[in-house]
């Protein structure tokens, strides 16, 4: 084959590949938190207590991040199809864990004074000063076990 | 007996003021940067922001989680998070201020209202006053949802717009704001 026509098909080929790469990255979905690793592990009252005790702190050290947690549930909504637990915290504050979509139907299941483990992305602690206390906000969550 | 009548009266006012607060902390907030240029719309949106609101003064108080911003594509969500807004760095967009038309809102009769509210917004750690109209609805005495749509200036808040896209992201967010209240309890 004739260097000219090595060099066109590379071009092209390289060009195509450059295309489907583009292509495929503009439309990747978020992935799933079912599919990252969690930095680290609490029990959601010393989790709550870490947020209280020194927001700025934590927030540096967590937001953002993926976090395992295991908590013992309060309440459980579910709002135009997303579904909130809020565990139970430390006395003043709770840990609100917003579900994926796909993961709704089965953490909607959750029920009041029942245990579960989960993951989620750790956002940040939201006290408003108006009102009394506040909670931390752990969103696109995962269910990973029910505990009896 | 005066001291009976100071405490119904401290007792009375507690009660005054925890029943004209509201609350939610699953308000929804949109932010939309498309312009006609724009290959799609750049949209995200947040389905946990926390707001207050008292009744009685008017004071209004919103808390946003930045990280907690979805968007439908993961590449438009990491440039937002990333190089726009620095999420990781300012993690809290906070709103301070008043309805400065309360006194027209009428507790004692359903509707919708409409409503000025002017405050201090803190984005991307600047802070700037904004102000913006939209709505209150009351029910049976009560504040029960707000809306409103209003747009701010990216620069007034220090996100630049690299040059290769400035035609395709708008220099002005539009925010939309759609919550509804529950009474906070004591």
């Amino acid at each position: 084959m004739k260097k000219w026509k090595i060099i066109v098909l590379a071009i092209l080929i390289g060009g195509i590949g450059a295309g489907i790469y583009g292509y495929l990255e503009w439309n990747r979905k978020p992935a799933s938190t079912s599919e990252k690793e969690a930095i680290a592990s609490f029990k959601a009252d010393s989790l709550a207590s870490i947020f209280e005790d020194n927001d700025s702190i934590a927030t540096i050290q967590f937001t953002g991040k993926i976090i395992s947690l295991e908590g013992v549930v309060e309440q459980c909504t579910k709002d135009h199809g997303v579904v909130r637990l809020r565990l139970k915290g430390s006395d003043m504050s709770g840990i609100i864990c917003e579900f994926e979509a796909k993961d709704s139907a089965q953490s909607g299941q959750a029920q009041p004074g029942a245990t579960v483990c989960l993951k989620g992305q750790c956002n940040t602690y939201q006290k408003a000063d108006m009102l009394p206390s506040g909670d931390l906000l752990l969103s696109n969550c995962v269910v990973t076990e029910y505990k009896k | 007996m005066k001291k009976i009548l100071f405490l119904v009266a401290v007792i009375a006012t507690c009660t005054a003021t925890a029943q004209s607060r509201y609350f939610t902390k699953t308000g929804k907030v949109t932010f939309d940067a498309t312009t006609p240029t724009s290959p799609e719309k750049i949209r995200a949106s947040n389905d946990n922001a926390v707001s207050v609101i008292d009744a009685g003064t008017g004071a209004m108080e919103f808390m946003i989680s930045m990280t907690a911003f979805n968007f439908e594509k993961a590449l438009m969500g990491e440039h937002f998070h990333e190089n726009y807004v620095e999420s990781e760095k300012y993690p809290k967009c906070n709103f301070k201020g008043t309805v400065t038309n309360i006194i027209e809102v009428d507790l004692n009769k359903d509707g919708n209202y409409p409503v000025n509210v002017k405050g201090m917004m803190t984005l991307h750690g600047v802070t700037k006053e904004v102000t913006a109209t939209g709505t209150l609805t009351t029910k049976g005495g009560a504040i029960t949802a707000g809306k409103s749509d209003f747009k701010i200036q990216l620069s007034d808040f220090n996100v630049t717009i690299p040059g290769v896209v400035t035609d395709k992201v708008s220099k002005d967010a539009r925010i939309k704001v759609d919550v509804t209240y529950e009474p906070v309890k004591k």
